[in-house]
């Protein structure tokens, strides 16, 4: 569901490279070619690589629990199966996404191992709470349509194994926008409390999905690893805008009203009024609107979001619930590429 | 429709309310699962399997629908718990512990599969047409399953020693399943389903077949009591229910 290039690398590895094997890669790159894993490449851009994909990993499938946790409450024989099928994609992303980054060099389990004892990251959108299945309506159609932008452009990046996957969890993201659509739809056409229900849960969405694309742009985001070695396309503060150019309109036309709000420590909302910025701005083409809160931001990634803990365990549990399975199927191997 | 006399609507309503309700809430508990199963292509695996199972009673639901005329998310979600027919052994707690999931998973996908075999050579031509296309998908269910219990079963002692006792914990509810449907005596007196002998027999020896291959063992019986079948569950099934209808009863007539 979700990809994030916000890890940082220190380019000055870069001092031991082979200056002419750099030279020639960093052409090849900036001429559109491809690396493949077998290529030579910058220690630097294996190591940014190879946590870019084990976030993104991490994310689909750290992404997968909140939502999975709404499968037995789907309240129809449709949207049980689509949420179903939908969260099973995030974790094919999750399997495929893992695969591309051990081939950079590190085990399944070892990623799923750092996941679980916090040494690895995962998106921060995803520490936010789902009390009701209008939330699990607003995640289908935000979030994933903000990570359809996003993976949209990392799709034009320079690691083969890692655009090619993207391609296909495009495909497979444009399903989970259109059924979130669908659902976001369906509310907003319904009754008066299921329409409340739509509004309060795009609330406590709306922010998130502003951070989704990560901090603001630094002046020389462009002269930075992710960007220079085209693993990243476009600026965060570029793709955010691009989102509120696409999905404002979209929520006013259904209705919704895009709020500033202030949340509790559960992720809550306590107080809300309508975003004073919102606007079209005839002389730039886009649509002002006012910044998500960064501070709140900051305090989520370091760990204290309102579900960070939740998820953790929830994922720990997991990989301990199953840890006698593997042991049993893999004969113990379970550092083993590709098998756990 | 095609032509069914009226006298059978109510006795073969009863029948596929038994084999919707089995796949219905076995697909919803299969689906607990789902990003959370012990091994990522386990966990893909699994939740194909439930989106089966719940494809399938939404099939069977629509076919209920063609008889009796009600809509087919309001007989999966709208029913008070007595109206239910599932066998209490697919909303039977797995405790997320992986080899009660499997010996679930093996009794009902087995017991299915013979089943729809049975269902497929129902005189009622859309009955029979659908459990012969349900049946076909049901062989991956079997097959799946039977792996499981190869792995687990030719594993290491622990596994073996788990599944063996997961097998034996669900054998009691297993049982259960062959309880027989109200109304089905009715069908095969007036021709619309063959009897083709004991079907506890049929899916026992299947059973018995599948674990010997892996050293496993279930000590089955016939069923004496009366149970899901006659709309009288456990605490387990309530539990799934309850989750089931939290956000359809909030508003039942609502579009979701």
């Amino acid at each position: 569901m979700s990809a994030s290039a916000n890890v940082e690398v220190n380019i000055n590895d870069c001092a031991k490279a082979d200056p002419e094997k750099l030279a020639a890669f960093e052409k090849h790159v900036a001429e559109g070619g491809l690396i493949e894993p077998n290529d030579w490449m910058p220690e630097a851009y294996r190591s940014l690589m190879l946590r870019m994909a084990e976030h993104h990993a991490n994310s689909e499938i750290v992404g997968a629990l909140p939502e999975g946790e709404w499968i037995t409450k789907a309240p129809s024989l449709l949207r049980k199966l689509a949420l179903t099928a939908k969260v099973q994609d995030e974790v094919g992303h999750g399997q495929m996404l893992y695969e591309v980054a051990q081939d950079l060099g590190k085990t399944r389990n070892a990623m799923l191992r750092d996941l679980i004892t916090g040494v690895t990251k995962y998106h921060n959108c995803f520490n936010y709470p789902c009390p009701t299945w209008a939330d699990i309506c607003m995640i289908a159609w935000l979030i994933d349509g903000a990570a359809i932008l996003n993976q949209g452009t990392l799709a034009h990046g320079s690691f083969g194994p890692y655009i090619r996957t993207m391609r296909r969890i495009n495909m497979e993201e444009a399903f989970h926008f259109k059924h979130g659509e669908d659902m976001v739809l369906t509310l907003m056409s319904g009754t008066d409390k299921q329409k409340q229900m739509a509004q309060e849960a795009f609330d406590r969405w709306w922010d998130p999905s502003l951070a989704f694309f990560g901090p603001n742009d630094r002046p020389d985001e462009r002269e930075r690893p992710a960007m220079k070695w085209r693993m990243k396309t476009a600026t965060n503060d570029e793709l955010r805008q691009k989102f509120v150019n696409r999905f404002a309109p979209a929520a006013m036309a259904t209705g919704l009203v895009i709020n500033v709000c202030k949340k509790d420590a559960d992720g809550l909302v306590v107080s809300k009024k309508p975003d004073p910025l919102l606007k079209h701005n005839e002389e730039t083409g886009n649509w002002d609107f006012t910044q998500p809160d960064w501070d709140e931001f900051i305090k989520v990634i370091r760990g204290n979001g309102p579900c960070n803990k939740d998820r953790l365990a929830l994922r720990r549990f997991s990989y301990e619930q199953g840890e006698w399975v593997r042991r049993a199927i893999l004969d113990g191997a379970t550092d083993a590429p590709c098998n756990n | 429709m095609s032509e069914l006399n009226k006298q059978f609507h109510e006795p073969l309503l009863n029948v596929l309310r038994c084999v919707a309700d089995d796949k219905l809430f076995l697909g919803h508990r299969n689906s607990d699962w789902t990003g959370i199963a012990p091994i990522l292509e386990a966990d893909i695996a699994f939740s194909s399997l439930a989106q089966d199972d719940i494809a399938h009673a939404s099939a069977f639901y629509e076919l209920m629908n063609t008889i009796s005329g009600e809509d087919p998310d309001q007989i999966a979600f709208g029913r008070t718990a007595d109206a239910y027919r599932c066998a209490d052994i697919v909303t039977k707690s797995d405790d997320f512990n992986w080899a009660n999931a499997i010996a679930r998973q093996f009794y009902c996908n087995l017991y299915d599969y013979h089943r729809l075999l049975r269902l497929s050579n129902c005189t009622w031509a859309p009955l029979a047409t659908l459990a012969k296309r349900i049946c076909a998908e049901q062989t991956v269910h079997v097959d799946h399953v039977g792996s499981w219990i190869d792995h687990l079963g030719n594993g290491n002692d622990d596994s073996k020693q788990r599944l063996q006792t997961a097998l034996d914990d669900y054998a009691p509810y297993a049982s259960m399943l062959s309880e027989k449907p109200d109304g089905i005596d009715t069908l095969f007196e007036g021709g619309i389903l063959i009897d083709e002998g004991c079907l506890f027999t049929q899916w026992k020896e299947h059973v018995d077949t599948v674990l010997g291959t892996a050293g496993m063992k279930a000590h089955i019986d016939i069923p004496s009591a009366r149970g899901g079948r006659t709309g009288n569950h456990d605490d387990d099934f309530a539990l799934s229910l309850t989750e089931l209808q939290e956000v359809f009863s909030t508003d039942p007539l609502a579009a979701w």
